[in-house]
């Protein structure tokens, strides 16, 4: 039967109470907002790194000096993303093919969360070992090569000299490995936590290599890189 | 330096070349052009053989019947949001992005289809026999708690599945294998759990010859019509409401407001 004016068509959501409200747990809106609690514009932005804050929100606590200092350096080591890995060159790409910048940010930002979840899944043994360290630390954690193993050492280092110390210690780690155990050590235990801090982390870089690509230059792309070969698919 | 050597990669999916196309071993100017439907185009890009005429007809049958457009709906209401500032290609990204593993989207249709065929292996002969179901249902601990393509929000019964059913009915397709033992698992599950519209496409693709690993990405494309539409109006619309609520439709449940340990410190200093 067709509603009428006086007769509108009904359905589950007419039919149904619902709430009134969207629930916040974190960002406290308003004209002073809050941070977990924290006065952002007060408080926040006048006792915090930017760094720090990032880990206050993704934490819920605010670091000590040390914690934030460590979390920084491990972004940092975490941010390096090259234009040879596949959310630059997709987002590069998107950029030569005269994409607004929202287009190309949210091309490189798409393939970025898939990045992370690949490697966080590729770590699971290590995320699962620095919840409960062992004798063994997990094959994965290992330096892949000689260029790894000297990045390591230089966050080791960087980290010695703040005063750093992770939990528990790993041998011979690789940087992915280190940045995790120290993400780990300052609070970002949770595998959804540890997503949100390599995504942000990387997007910067991500970002300017990306821009800094020209629109519609599609010649100059290097379009067998790498090759395919097209085979017929089974009749 | 010489570059590193890169082995090629196999592709079965398109090669361009000079005057003609090629799609999944198709040529498209041969082949394609002219002759193919948009679901043969489908069947093809998930790797198997285009359908028979029938089948088409019932896939796009379930794809009509699955319309559930109603913006307030928990999925679509993404696709609203996102279209909110009047963008259309990154909120349809958006609207889809959330899909895969996620139990409320039609990605949970390959979940199903997986379970439907594990069913099916384990029951062999016995697959029309209640008892043998519900002892394999049991024995897998799904008799109870949730199950992919089983179970509806709000609702008794999923209206999509009724009107998959009544056109199959108009058009004398009766259910097959997969289907019947869809609505068998339906028909034990306590408390009641009916088929959804994911159940649905699962029990139906599978009879058709698409495989689980297929089935998920078959059943998003298909049902994306919803959201499209969703977008196309949330994007012309672009309504100021949607892209910012006012803050007392806020309810605030997190920490109470506190200082923060260097404020306190520069307080005592």
């Amino acid at each position: 039967m067709k509603p009428t004016e006086h007769q509108p068509r009904r359905g589950p959501a007419e039919d149904s109470s619902w709430p009134e409200q969207l629930t916040a747990r974190v960002v406290e809106p308003g004209d002073a907002p809050a941070l977990h609690g924290y006065d952002v514009q007060r408080d926040l932005a006048a006792h915090y790194r930017f760094g720090e804050v990032v880990l206050v929100a993704l934490a819920g606590e605010p670091p000590s000096e040390v914690a934030g200092r460590a979390f920084e350096l491990a972004m940092t080591f975490a941010s390096v993303i090259t234009i040879a890995e596949a959310p630059t060159h997709a987002a590069s790409l998107a950029r030569l093919c005269g994409a607004t910048p929202s287009g190309v940010l949210a091309t490189g930002m798409l393939t970025l969360v898939e990045q992370v979840r690949a490697e966080l899944e590729a770590h699971a043994p290590l995320l699962h070992w620095l919840d409960e360290p062992s004798a063994d630390a997990p094959t994965c954690a290992r330096a892949k090569h000689v260029g790894d193993r000297a990045g390591a050492k230089n966050l080791a280092d960087a980290l010695t000299r703040i005063g750093f110390s992770c939990r528990a210690p790993l041998p011979d780690p690789s940087v992915a490995a280190l940045v995790l155990a120290v993400l780990h050590s300052v609070g970002l235990c949770r595998i959804d936590q540890l997503h949100a801090a390599l995504c942000i982390a990387r997007l910067a870089p991500l970002a300017a290599e990306a821009m800094a690509s020209g629109a519609g230059t599609l010649r100059d792309y290097p379009l067998t890189l790498p090759p395919f070969q097209y085979e017929e698919p089974p009749a | 330096m010489k570059p590193t050597a890169l082995p090629p990669l196999s592709t079965r999916v398109g090669h361009a070349g000079w005057g003609d196309n090629q799609f999944c071993g198709r040529s498209v100017l041969r082949d394609l052009a002219g002759r193919a439907s948009w679901i043969d185009l489908l069947a093809l890009a998930l790797g198997r053989q285009p359908l028979r005429p029938d089948d088409n007809q019932l896939l796009e049958d379930v794809a009509a019947s699955a319309m559930a457009a109603d913006p307030r709906i928990w999925p679509l209401k993404i696709a609203r949001l996102a279209s909110s500032y009047g963008g259309t290609l990154i909120p349809l990204s958006a609207a889809h992005a959330w899909f895969e593993g996620a139990p409320n989207s039609p990605w949970t249709a390959g979940a199903c289809a997986e379970l439907l065929v594990g069913l099916a292996v384990e029951l062999g002969e016995r697959v029309d026999e209640p008892a043998a179901l519900q002892q394999a249902l049991t024995r897998r601990g799904l008799d109870a708690g949730k199950l992919p393509g089983f179970g509806i929000a709000v609702r008794p019964e999923d209206e999509r599945v009724v009107a998959v059913a009544e056109s199959r009915r108009r058009r004398g397709h009766p259910p097959g294998k997969f289907f019947r033992l869809a609505e068998s698992v339906a028909a034990m599950l306590q408390p009641p759990r009916p088929l959804n519209i994911y159940g649905a496409f699962a029990a139906v693709s599978l009879d058709l010859g698409f495989a689980p690993e297929q089935i998920g990405t078959l059943t998003t494309v298909l049902i994306s019509v919803s959201v499209v539409a969703n977008v196309v109006e949330g994007a012309a619309q672009a309504p100021p409401v949607l892209q910012r609520l006012p803050n007392d439709r806020v309810l605030y449940q997190g920490p109470e407001r506190r200082p923060s340990p260097r404020a306190l410190s520069t307080r005592r200093a």
